[in-house]
């Protein structure tokens, strides 16, 4: 992994700050990086084979499988459905709205599917809240600890590729932070981008790998263009509602062509139901991530936080639901292959002009 | 982080919730949610809580309910469950995680009265014990009578059933244990063609006919079901257009 670090030289930055915002964005939760079950289940490894190749992951994969199930029925009996669908799906990744087809049409309608899978945010958190338990993160020990610890959780919630892609970046940029190196941001996603082809080339043609990483292409190159624009047309704004709208946009116009091209609709309710919601999911992440670990504790303490995280959870699912509503929320366009080339060929070349003009004002 | 914004959103948020379910937590109504295609609907009883009769095809019963109080708590204390298709008790798992000490009646037949206090069901249909409840026709087919205020509960039941039902309403009224002039009628099978037993509507002369429907690729609710409804004097209310629909009584 080291030989690649060549890419980047003294002077190099890394913008780690827009990873909460990574990319949410995947409509297709299947990964190639799961070994199939019925695979681990014929080849009987379950018991036999857990110190060498597939066995490992066949066995940790049943562990955590057994774990995700147990957590998921003490989170269902603190709070109703589709709430505590949503806690699993954000904390661990869990993507049990298969279980409730009626509420994860809902979701996809809304372009808020991307909140139920572990990404960037997730596994941010967890390295911070290791090294706040461990001391300083520029001890080699505490920094291989953590980087251990989100590797298994980024394994426990499935190895989905936004999760491999969020723990590649961070700790990329975790271990250029504890060496002292300027890192920057795009060349760290296009690296992690490599390392998971060389690992599984057909993932170049998983959509999931493509929405994870056009999504997060999108968040840290648009919005600097999109300001740009913005300025042109004479529209103010940098804080709240209008940055997350500004991100959701920037996310939105790189996956969209995608999004249309393999499912054949686009959400336009998805600009609208973004901005107003993402902002309750870090704060239901860290709550949620707080109630799994209650509810193997103490189940009292677990209903007391369940009342407090269930308004920002209703929240959501009352927006979702009143945003799916309207007939023009999700529209029915299937892109072309080569019409969505074009597509990228031209918003790119926009992006370039527009990232120019703003740095040379 | 900063945690007073959040309290308050939440103290807010309770009180609110609060405001909007107290007048209703009490007294008796009865709501046929909007699970879109299957049943679903909550009797609330004074004195007794609330009883789920069927769950929807997954999360809205378990959802719906929930709001039914202001702080995410069971407030279902029993479910009967007409029969087992999805459409009507695909939710029941879930909401049997939710709520950890309702009791399930799913093996009722003709001849059984559920006692609820102010709220009785007369069970019309099946005929016999122990049917599986597996078919349309197994369905549970009850009558809700809450002093004078009568509800026909019908399932999917299918004309074969229907028939029956409506001389047993009949020896019913007889005997003066039902007041007959229904309150709301609803129709059976999401308003199938099928299942449209015109002259069972032309007997009971309901005030309310509510059809539980949402978006379905089989043509549900048929437009003969409804202009037959409408012709017999019933106002015809949808889940799909009216959302969920609450009727009380005092």
């Amino acid at each position: 992994m080291f030989i690649l670090l060549t890419l980047w030289r003294v002077g190099d930055f890394i913008d780690w700050s827009s990873q909460t915002f990574i990319d949410k964005f995947s409509n297709d939760f299947e990964s190639t990086y799961q070994a199939p079950v019925d695979e681990c289940v014929q080849a009987n490894r379950l018991d036999t084979g857990f110190f060498g190749g597939q066995g490992i992951y066949c066995g940790f994969k049943s562990v955590s499988d057994k774990f995700k199930l147990e957590a998921s029925n003490k989170i269902q009996e603190v709070l109703p459905s589709p709430h505590s669908e949503l806690v699993i799906g954000m904390v661990l990744g869990e993507n049990r709205f298969k279980l409730i087809p009626t509420y994860n049409d809902i979701l996809k309608t809304v372009g808020l599917v991307h909140v139920v899978v572990v990404s960037g945010y997730n596994i941010s958190l967890v390295f911070t809240l290791l090294m706040r338990l461990l001391g300083s993160q520029y001890k080699i020990k505490n920094l291989i600890i953590g980087l251990f610890c989100t590797f298994i959780y980024s394994g426990i919630s499935g190895f989905g590729v936004p999760a491999i892609r969020a723990w590649l970046m961070g700790s990329i940029a975790v271990t250029f932070k504890f060496y002292g190196r300027p890192t920057q941001g795009t060349k760290v996603l296009i690296f992690s981008a490599l390392v998971i082809l060389c690992i599984a080339p057909s993932q170049l043609f998983s959509v999931s790998f493509l929405l994870s990483f056009l999504a997060t292409l999108g968040v840290m190159v648009v919005p600097e263009a999109l300001g740009g624009l913005w300025s042109l047309i004479g529209v103010k704004g940098k804080v709240g509602l209008f940055e997350d709208f500004n991100t959701s946009l920037s996310a939105q116009l790189m996956v969209n062509p995608i999004i249309s091209y393999y499912f054949g609709t686009v959400s336009l309710a998805a600009l609208i139901a973004n901005p107003l919601v993402l902002w309750v999911v870090p704060l239901c992440t860290m709550l949620g991530g707080a109630l799994v670990f209650l509810a193997f504790v103490s189940p009292l303490l677990t209903k007391i936080l369940a009342l407090f995280l269930y308004p920002f959870l209703d929240l959501f699912v009352s927006f979702s639901e009143f945003f799916s509503g309207f007939k023009s929320a999700s529209l029915q366009i299937r892109f072309s292959f080569f019409g969505m080339i074009v597509y990228y060929v031209l918003i790119f070349i926009a992006i370039k002009l527009f990232s120019r003009a703003v740095r040379k004002r | 982080m900063k945690l007073f914004p959040y309290i308050i959103f939440v103290v807010g948020y309770y009180l609110l919730r609060m405001l909007v379910s107290l007048p209703q937590s009490n007294g008796f109504y009865i709501s046929f949610l909007n699970v879109g295609q299957g049943d679903s609907f909550v009797i609330s009883i004074p004195n007794y809580g609330k009883v789920l009769v069927d769950t929807g095809v997954d999360y809205q019963s378990n959802y719906l309910s929930a709001r039914a109080s202001p702080f995410p708590v069971c407030n279902i204390k029993s479910v009967l469950i007409t029969h087992y298709d999805g459409d009507h008790a695909g939710g029941l798992e879930r909401i049997s995680k939710f709520c950890r000490d309702i009791t399930v009646y799913d093996n009722l037949s003709n001849g059984d009265v559920v006692d609820f206090g102010s709220v009785k069901l007369y069970v019309l249909s099946p005929p016999r014990k122990n049917s599986t409840h597996q078919e349309n026709d197994d369905s549970l087919v009850m009558l809700l009578k809450y002093y004078d205020f009568e509800t026909l509960l019908t399932g999917d039941a299918g004309l074969s059933v229907l028939g029956p039902v409506s001389k047993i309403i009949n020896n019913y009224k007889d005997k003066g244990i039902i007041l007959g002039g229904l309150d709301v009628y609803k129709v059976s099978h999401h308003g199938s063609p099928y299942n449209n037993n015109k002259s069972l509507v032309d007997i009971l002369k309901p005030k309310y006919c509510v059809v539980s429907v949402g978006k379905n690729n089989y043509g549900h609710p048929s437009k003969k079901v409804i202009q037959d409804l409408a012709g017999a004097g019933c106002v015809v209310q949808r889940t799909d257009e009216n959302g969920t629909i609450t009727f009380t009584s005092r």
